[in-house]
């Protein structure tokens, strides 16, 4: 179908709703939004040019994959220090992909307007497309890697590790609230702000690390995320337009925004920086140029006629970004045996580039990582975390540990609300928390829900050991012979505290030392 | 200290080990879609002293994220349901794209042929644009429920093949649209607004309408699943499109119309597979909750039924303007009838249509 005949179908199709008179038909989501019936279309695909399209770069990205790279070998020659840090994003980002999934479900459903709710069926669809490219990239990796242990269950892994877990916070934003807060957390914010970073920049450090299968998958997502983002644009004009919105809109953009930003930007800096073996750009350079300027510079501040203005915390985030990924993975790295990958110690070639990119890092960081270094052997029955005198208290709201953007630069703010102690890491979590406490208030923090328990059993409990039964998955290193067992760390004695029991009923505390 | 892991006895699996297969092996398809969602019940419940249930961020009015309550069925474990047909994104869009492209090249014939230009101008008003594109609406109407639907269902399996059934009916709709735009070319009796002015003002499309309706705001989705795949489309679908569209198009010497119905008719055969399996599921003798739920799913069939009954009797005149008829609406409905109760009664219930369980 061509020309003429394609808007003509097309206008039709954005005809399909109607007034219902046999049944009151309020949407089963509570919209404190009023939606106007016309609006501009992001996405001019009937089904069947999406299908076609989809196709396409299906077969394009399946048929790279299981043909040229596997029978090459490609994955096993790949980066062993950048394909381990797969471990811990495809159990993420494949979870990122199916909540988008459902926050388009709920788009359907509230906002009437036939023309949104097409680009939102293809988005649902396509999330799903997401979601089993990169379950795929991980089974491939399973299959392809050097070592498949933490891909072959990552995904039971992910809700027992404190920072993969701590994803959940922020994704679940995606649909747990009214449809648009769900759009401004997925479509406005994490993906019109963090794609690009996540699915095209860190797809260039993949490649430079020898691993092709990441950027094949990754930027046939992104093919994807342009239209995604349309939506997003045409979902917050639509909504802007109406005068009485913009309050509540700015609102939900400001909790949207900080909700992503407390766990993207130190995860994703964490991951962009900590490991690539062949070095590139860093994550600081790459989040100015697409989050601060593309996003915030650009994107943003385009909308402030219409009376949308950047995030109520914005100037506070990008202060933070120095120094939020060196400090997350400073305590990913301490707390090795927690997680489900082997973290490499930095060589002095790694401790030049970090101090180049960011000025001032050897200070806050280097003594850590030259320690961490001394404890990777067994042999020295000691782990990184004995360098702090405890685990930080995760907040409650993001349930990152409060310790962002530095630990000499940060505290908890602790607050006890209807009776049960709870700690914040940041304005923006305790202002999140201060308009819904309820849907907060009664969760478990990581450390909350182990306490007590000791670390050689937690690790047997949750199941992060090898096939032997009793080598860790996660290891302080990528030396396959001096490999830690089960044993060693129970010699060690470590236990699990929940350092918030031992923290005031409220105030301001440093956390980490 | 160990030695390297690949030294010892124990072979590394090379494939996931988290997910139980249903069959032997695990198949792609349950690779890449179980697990997805978070099982806070059992599979991503942590060890550990807390029992309560683990969620960060609640729904604004403060209910999880997934709520048990979003069906009235109860299931020990719902991801334990596999899609029959096995469908993931990829072979899900290769059988869409199969199918589009299809339609799209015996459309193309059709006008080049000049199939297009020989329609009886009465089937392109009364049945292409009067019926089938009132019926469009009823495809919009499923799509829109079964979109919250899957966002609410309670394993990823589920929702998946829900999500997919959504794009179905849209699909549908879609292909209605695009091949009326292509007959406009060649024939001047295209009247598209017809079909939404009958859809809203003529009776005989008003019980469909209401149950249109009704599915917009059944806020069940295993309900919707089940209404939908075991009832509507066998009975109501099955007058409305296969009958009265599919049935008829042949003798009024409209291929493609014939066509578009038989994809949507193998949609169709894979959505009651499933809704079949869900069924099952929900009574399996491991259920505690069986004899509650196979009540439960009697009266949804009950009163789906009696609600597409209705719908599919009141068309009786769109069969009277069918130029060429191949069936009367008696015989179709007869049939649509006899075919319900079987399924539902191959499942076990009982028909107001007839059949006892």
């Amino acid at each position: 179908m061509k020309g003429e005949d394609f808007i003509k179908a097309h206008d039709r199709v954005k005809d399909f709703d109607w007034q219902p008179s046999y049944v009151e038909a309020p949407s089963r989501y509570r919209m404190p939004y009023k939606i106007p019936a016309k609006t501009s279309d992001p996405f001019r695909h009937l089904v069947r040019d999406y299908c076609s399209m989809e196709r396409d770069k299906d077969d394009r990205q399946y048929g790279a994959m299981s043909d040229v790279m596997a029978r090459a070998k490609m994955p096993a020659k790949a980066s062993e220090r950048w394909t381990e840090v797969l471990k811990m994003v495809l159990p993420v980002t494949c979870y990122a992909e199916y909540a988008a999934m459902k926050c388009t479900g709920q788009l359907v459903d509230a906002v009437s307007n036939a023309e949104l709710r097409q680009g939102y069926l293809a988005q649902m669809i396509d999330e799903v497309r997401h979601v089993n490219q990169e379950a795929h990239l991980m089974r491939y990796l399973t299959k392809h890697a050097r070592d498949p242990e933490g891909f072959s269950q990552g995904v039971k892994l992910r809700n027992s590790m404190f920072i993969t877990r701590a994803s959940r916070a922020a994704l679940d934003g995606f649909f747990a609230g009214n449809p648009i807060e769900g759009a401004l957390n997925l479509q406005v914010v994490a993906e019109t702000a963090y794609t690009n970073p996540i699915f095209v920049t860190l797809t260039e450090v993949a490649a430079t690390n020898g691993d092709q299968a990441t950027p094949t998958t990754f930027l046939s997502v992104q093919s994807d995320e342009a239209r995604h983002m349309a939506n997003g644009y045409a979902t917050l004009a639509a909504v802007a337009s109406v005068e009485d919105n913009l309050p509540r809109l700015q609102q939900d953009f400001d909790t949207a925004f900080w909700r992503q930003h407390a766990f993207l930007d130190p995860f994703v800096g964490a991951v962009y920086d900590y490991f690539q073996e062949h070095r590139g750009g860093s994550y600081l350079e790459a989040w100015k140029e697409w989050i601060g300027d593309d996003w915030a510079g650009s994107y943003i501040r385009k909308l402030e006629p219409f009376g949308v203005n950047l995030p109520q915390h914005w100037d506070q985030a990008a202060e933070r970004i120095q120094w939020l990924g060196h400090t997350a993975m400073m305590l990913f790295a301490a707390s090795w045996p927690m997680q489900f990958l082997r973290v490499d110690p930095l060589t002095a070639k790694d401790f030049d580039w970090f101090e180049k990119k960011y000025p001032g890092w050897y200070q806050h960081y280097g003594a850590f990582w030259e320690a961490y270094a001394e404890m990777s052997d067994p042999s020295s029955g000691t782990l990184p975390l004995s360098l702090f005198e405890s685990m930080p208290t995760l907040c409650r709201v993001c349930q990152m540990p409060c310790v962002f953007p530095r630990p000499d630069i940060s505290t908890a703010r602790i607050k006890t609300h209807a009776g049960r102690k709870h700690a914040f890491c940041s304005d923006g979590c305790e202002y999140a928390f201060s308009l819904e406490p309820h849907r907060y208030a009664n969760n478990h923090a990581w450390d909350e829900h182990f306490d007590g328990f000791g670390l050689a059993d937690w690790i047997e409990s949750v199941g992060a050991l090898r096939a032997d039964g009793r080598t860790l998955i996660a290891q302080p290193h990528l030396d396959w012979n001096r490999m830690w067992t089960i044993d060693d760390i129970r010699k060690i004695g470590f236990e699990i505290t929940d350092p918030l029991k031992n923290l005031p009923a409220s105030g301001e505390v440093t956390v980490l030392q | 200290m160990s030695a390297r892991a690949s030294d010892t006895q124990v072979k590394t699996a090379r494939d996931f080990t988290y997910i139980k297969p249903q069959r032997r092996r695990l198949t792609e398809y349950e690779a890449l879609t179980v697990h997805m969602q978070p099982d806070h019940l059992a599979f991503d419940r942590a060890p550990g002293r807390i029992e309560e249930t683990e969620w960060y961020l609640l729904r604004d009015d403060g209910t999880p994220l997934w709520d048990p309550a979003s069906t009235a069925l109860r299931a020990p474990d719902w991801f334990a349901w596999r899609d029959p047909a096995q469908q993931w994104q990829r072979t899900y869009v290769r059988h869409q794209e199969q199918q589009e492209t299809a339609l799209e090249r015996a459309t193309e014939d059709a006008a080049l042929d000049g199939s297009l230009a020989e329609l009886d101008p009465r089937w392109v008003r009364d049945v292409l644009c009067g019926h089938y594109r009132a019926w469009s609406f009823f495809e919009y109407a499923v799509f829109r429920a079964m979109s919250p639907a899957q966002r609410e269902a309670l394993s990823d399996t589920l929702g998946n093949a829900i999500c997919f059934q959504a794009f179905d009916h849209l699909r549908h709709a879609q292909d209605v649209i695009c091949y009326l735009v292509e007959i406009e070319h060649h024939c001047d009796a295209v009247d598209d607004g017809l079909g939404k002015r009958n859809w809203l003002e003529d009776p005989a499309y008003q019980p469909a309408r209401a149950l249109a309706e009704a599915i917009m705001t059944c806020r069940d989705w295993a309900e919707l699943m089940l209404g939908a795949n075991l009832v509507v489309a066998p009975l109501l679908q099955q007058v409305a499109v296969s009958e009265l569209v599919r049935r008829s198009a042949l003798p009024n010497r409209d291929a493609v119309a014939a066509q578009i119905v038989l994809t949507v008719e193998r949609d169709r055969r894979r959505n009651v597979a499933a809704a079949r399996a869900l069924a099952e599921l929900a009574v399996a003798e491991s259920n505690p909750d069986a004899a509650a739920n196979r009540n439960t799913i009697q009266h949804w069939l009950d009163d789906w039924t009696r609600r597409a009954d209705a719908a599919a009797v009141a068309l009786a005149p769109a069969f009277d303007k069918v130029p060429v008829p191949a069936t009367t609406h008696a015989e179709a409905l007869a049939r649509a009838r006899a075919a319900t109760v079987e399924l539902v009664g191959e499942l076990g219930y009982s028909s107001p249509l007839g059949g006892a369980a």
